[in-house]
């Protein structure tokens, strides 16, 4: 590469480029090589509850009256069958007209704390559970809680 | 004679010579740009496979006062190794050998189903925690957890960790998500 820079004649300062040349082409190959965009990450608050669970007493009965999306892996058709309470989810816009409906109406009975419970098995992708919250965040209802799986629910 | 023959002789130094300037130009705009648009700041983070979700805040990677711990739950394999359910392009199929799921702190990895890895994590955890409480003897601690969990990992594998920091008094958490493209 041996070469000189631009002027010519008319330029009395001679530099020698090559080498810079040559540092920058390493440079671009090493950055080409390792490049890769950067991802838009984001985040969901999910805060634990800080007087239930671990530290608390264990609920001797589960509250029936309460907002449950349980959630379930199907091995025969490989996808999450999801139910709000007793009733089978066939769609995410399903799922969230039923969870603001039923919001709504604890809301209209003086209880408008009332959280969406979600009640999933362990052997459930990730990527559904966070669907679901989606879901909620979505439609408004941002209190949302990620509960221990309830023996029986899908008895 | 002829008349090729008496042709002044081509000056070969001067018919070879490259401008450089321009190509150097070009290359200082791609180093820039390479440069500015890598990402290799985030040395804790693992690579993960984020799952998709649309009401996502941005992640600035501000931290509170009382610090921030990222746990990456993230798929691995022993080198040379392939997980074909892992790999399967089918977002349905889900890798569920709890050997292949690990836990990342730190670039140190845990296997949540083994007791002494988990009391490792747990007491990792405690440490955190414990960074992050105003007052000694305090149950709760201010510390933000954040989990980036790949959208293939079993649910399961996300509660072991939500539990240990329950466990340790850690109750801030928060979930790492993509944004869908548009």
């Amino acid at each position: 590469m041996a070469a000189h820079g631009g002027g010519g004649e008319d330029n009395p300062v001679h530099l020698n480029v090559a080498p810079m040349v040559d540092i920058i082409f390493c440079l671009c190959i090493f950055f080409m090589c390792s490049f890769h965009f950067k991802q838009l990450e984001g985040k969901m608050e999910s805060w634990l509850p800080k007087d239930k669970g671990v530290f608390g007493d264990p609920v001797p009965n589960p509250i029936l009256e309460e907002v449950r999306v349980f959630m379930k892996w199907d091995p025969t058709t490989n996808s999450t069958l999801r139910k709000v309470n007793a009733q089978m989810i066939n769609s995410d816009e399903e799922l969230g007209s039923i969870l603001v409906e039923r919001i709504e109406k604890f809301k209209s009975l003086g209880r408008p704390d009332t959280p969406v419970i979600v009640d999933a098995l362990p052997e459930v992708p990730w990527k559904d559970v966070i669907t679901v919250m989606d879901i909620c965040k979505r439609n408004k209802l941002e209190k949302v809680e990620l509960a221990a799986p309830m023996p029986g629910a899908w008895k | 004679m002829s008349k090729h023959a008496l042709a002044k002789p081509v000056d070969v130094e001067e018919a070879t010579s490259l401008n450089l300037v321009p190509m150097v130009d070009i290359m200082f705009l791609m180093l820039l740009f390479f440069m500015l648009g890598s990402d290799m700041g985030q040395r804790e983070l693992e690579e993960v496979t984020l799952p998709l979700a649309e009401s996502i805040k941005e992640d600035k990677g501000d931290a509170p006062k009382a610090g921030r711990t990222t746990i990456n739950v993230y798929h691995d394999m022993k080198r040379g190794q392939t997980c074909a359910d892992y790999d399967n392009d089918d977002k349905n199929v889900v890798c569920r050998n709890d050997d292949h799921w690990k836990v990342g702190i730190k670039g140190h990895d845990y296997n949540v189903k083994d007791q002494a890895q988990r009391d490792k994590l747990r007491g990792l955890l405690k440490r955190e925690s414990e960074e992050g409480k105003s007052n000694i003897g305090d149950r709760v601690s201010e510390r933000l957890v954040m989990i980036r969990a790949d959208g293939k990992a079993p649910y399961g594998a996300v509660q072991h960790v939500m539990n240990l920091c329950a466990e340790c008094g850690i109750y801030k958490i928060e979930t790492g998500a993509a944004q869908p493209p548009k």
